[in-house]
């Protein structure tokens, strides 16, 4: 299995990279197509609001907000499909840790973390690159976003459907669009918001979606399951020594950003 | 001699005409005719009546050659709403005493237009309403045929309003005899003349003055609203053991919020979305009792000749997607129930359990120190 890259700030901070280019571009797809879904799609489930006509009305009508709803849509399906695909691709090809995919190790983790907050233990678990929440969250975004996907194709082309299954699948899929997105939007703004920007260990907001990076001292604080693996006991970065084995010693330009953006 | 008519009562104009007769009898018998315009040094007629109301000829007419019947007839007159408050000259105005003074007006229908004029003098209220109507604005764009209030309401034997609505709907299918005859083949119809005072005719639904021109951009995304009125009251369709979800089961449906949004929001559909009247008619509602006899299977292939009308080429069993009004039950529509239902424990469920273990992570922070 192929180690992350390890790279030494000028600071002298510690960063394993935890978010390549491509999943980076991915999550500010996902906040743009998720925004823009969300607009112009509540004012539609909640036809009664003042502010979703509003809203609607700076769309120029229910017509032109539906365009741009269908418009994201497509780049919401499309981005589904290529994102499943390099996933099963990379878990074919063995380039892939999956290491978003829920194994019993999470449970296991899940109800200790539980115990842990509630006082029964001393310490929580040792996490891996992605914790229990983190899955779930991952997990219920695929899984959420192929109801969404596959409803919203309904909704789309009616008339294809009906050739095919049961014509009562319409207004299911009108059901099941409308709830998941409500469901979709509330575990984000509750949960994804808490875990990435409001949670006092990350606030003000976790960088390393942004920045690709993590640093070795929080991956270790939070993931140390990670951590234990990428630096074994006795090597760690930061009692000023040089380097765990893996770790790069020059200073790539992107980590110059990174630095800049970190102090 | 007072020409106002002073005498306005049915029994003292009876012998306002017992009297005129004395009058205009020994003319009559000395061989002169009635001319509609008779010469200043004839004998001058003492009332309106002397006229107005005794010769069935008498007319007024224009410089272009049109004319008037200007012949009132005295028993209308007198069971007009107006008889026992007005003279003639309080809507006639600027008639003057005989010999009338030449009408400001080159034609009959310049007439007729300026007529309304003494209608809005008191009743300006409804005088404006009809200005904004449909009628109006034909009549300003120069249809002649467009009615004004007395082609509504009369003019000398103007009636009382709450008319029988079927005599207002008799009126109405004067001129609009195709919405006319596919009014009277509805159930609407057919319990209007039963005498039902709930069924509407056709201004309930149409307004009487302030008429909305139907081919109007947006009427028809609003016109469900109309329909609400009645069908939105629970009341009234329990009266009648109509379901009273319909309005509801509309507007939960996607053709009723994309009308209720194009009506909300205030930009017009580029295709029309059905209303209650793409499937139920406009004008010739039809009861859904007569349609229960003829069958399941009937009333399915009905409903899909109604979903082709805007969904070209629909694929059998297309219909299926339309609960037809019912609300969502294990026994109507169990798979959009079971969603339903199966949400509405799902989302409350995981929010809870996300926000709890949200506080508890907070809860054990500051023993943990950030």
């Amino acid at each position: 299995m192929r180690s992350p890259e390890i790279i030494r700030l000028p600071n002298g901070q510690v960063m394993v990279k935890r978010f390549s280019l491509p999943r980076r571009f991915e999550h500010i797809l996902a906040i743009v197509t998720f925004v823009a879904l969300i607009v112009t799609g509540f004012p539609q489930k909640f036809d009664t609001s003042n502010f979703g006509h509003w809203v609607l009305g700076l769309f120029g009508g229910l017509d032109n907000a539906r365009y741009v709803h269908r418009a994201f849509g497509v780049v919401f399906c499309l981005h589904a499909i290529t994102h499943l695909m390099v996933a099963i691709l990379g878990a074919l090809r063995g380039t892939m840790r999956m290491s978003l995919l829920p194994v019993t190790q999470d449970l296991r983790d899940a109800w200790q973390n539980l115990r842990y907050y509630m006082g029964y233990r001393e310490h929580g678990p040792k996490l891996p690159k992605f914790d229990y929440r983190q899955k779930f969250e991952y997990i219920g975004l695929v899984l959420g976003g192929l109801v969404m996907v596959a409803s919203g194709l309904v909704l789309m082309y009616p008339m294809l459907l009906a050739q095919f299954l049961p014509a009562s699948l319409i207004p299911a899929a009108q059901v099941a669009h409308s709830n998941e997105a409500m469901l979709a939007f509330l575990v984000l703004v509750i949960w994804h918001i808490y875990g990435a920007v409001l949670s006092p260990e990350v606030f003000p907001i976790d960088r390393s979606i942004i920045t690709g990076y993590v640093s070795a001292e929080e991956l270790e604080e939070h993931h140390a399951q990670e951590y234990d693996r990428l630096f074994p006991h006795g090597h760690g970065p930061h009692h000023g020594h040089a380097a765990a084995p893996a770790v790069v010693a020059q200073t790539p330009p992107v980590a110059q950003q990174v630095a800049s953006r970190a102090e | 001699m007072n020409a106002r008519l002073t005498s306005h009562r049915p029994c003292r104009l009876v012998f306002a005409a017992a009297f005129l007769a004395l009058l205009v009898g020994p003319r009559a018998a000395s061989g002169q005719t009635l001319d509609p315009q008779p010469s200043p040094d004839a004998a001058a007629p003492d009332t309106c009546e002397g006229c107005h109301a005794s010769d069935r000829d008498v007319r007024v007419s224009f410089p272009d050659g049109s004319s008037l019947p200007a012949f009132v007839d005295p028993t209308s007159f007198a069971h007009s709403v107006h008889a026992e408050r007005f003279t003639c000259e309080d809507c006639h105005r600027d008639t003057g005493a005989w010999p009338h003074a030449p009408l400001p007006f080159a034609t009959a229908a310049d007439y007729r237009k300026d007529a309304e004029e003494m209608c809005r003098r008191c009743h300006a209220e409804h005088g404006e309403l009809a200005a904004d109507g449909i009628h109006a604005r034909a009549k300003a764009l120069g249809n002649p045929t467009a009615p004004g209030c007395t082609d509504c309401h009369g003019a000398h034997d103007v009636a009382a309003p709450g008319k029988s609505r079927l005599a207002v709907a008799a009126l109405c299918g004067q001129c609009h005899t195709k919405q006319a005859e596919a009014f009277g083949k509805s159930v609407h119809a057919r319990a209007l003349t039963e005498g039902n005072p709930d069924v509407p005719a056709c201004t309930d639904c149409h307004g009487a003055h302030a008429i909305a021109d139907t081919r109007a951009a947006g009427y028809h995304a609003a016109s469900y609203t109309v329909c609400a009125r009645c069908h939105g009251d629970a009341k009234m369709m329990a009266k009648y053991e109509l379901s009273e979800n319909i309005l509801t089961t509309y507007l939960d449906d996607f053709h009723g919020s994309s009308n209720h949004l194009y009506t909300q929001v205030g930009y017009l559909p580029e295709r029309p979305v059905a209303t209650c009247g793409d499937c139920h008619g406009f004008h010739d509602v039809q009861s859904i009792r007569d349609t229960q006899g003829q069958g399941a299977a009937a009333v399915r292939e009905r409903a899909e000749a109604m979903c082709r009308n805007c969904h070209e080429g629909a694929p059998e069993g297309f219909s299926g997607a339309w609960l037809a009004h019912e609300v969502p039950s294990i026994e109507a529509a169990p798979l959009v129930w079971g969603i339903t239902w199966g949400y509405r424990f799902l989302i409350p469920l995981m929010i809870l359990g996300l926000v709890l273990h949200i506080l508890l992570h907070l809860w054990r922070l500051p023993v943990k120190g950030v």
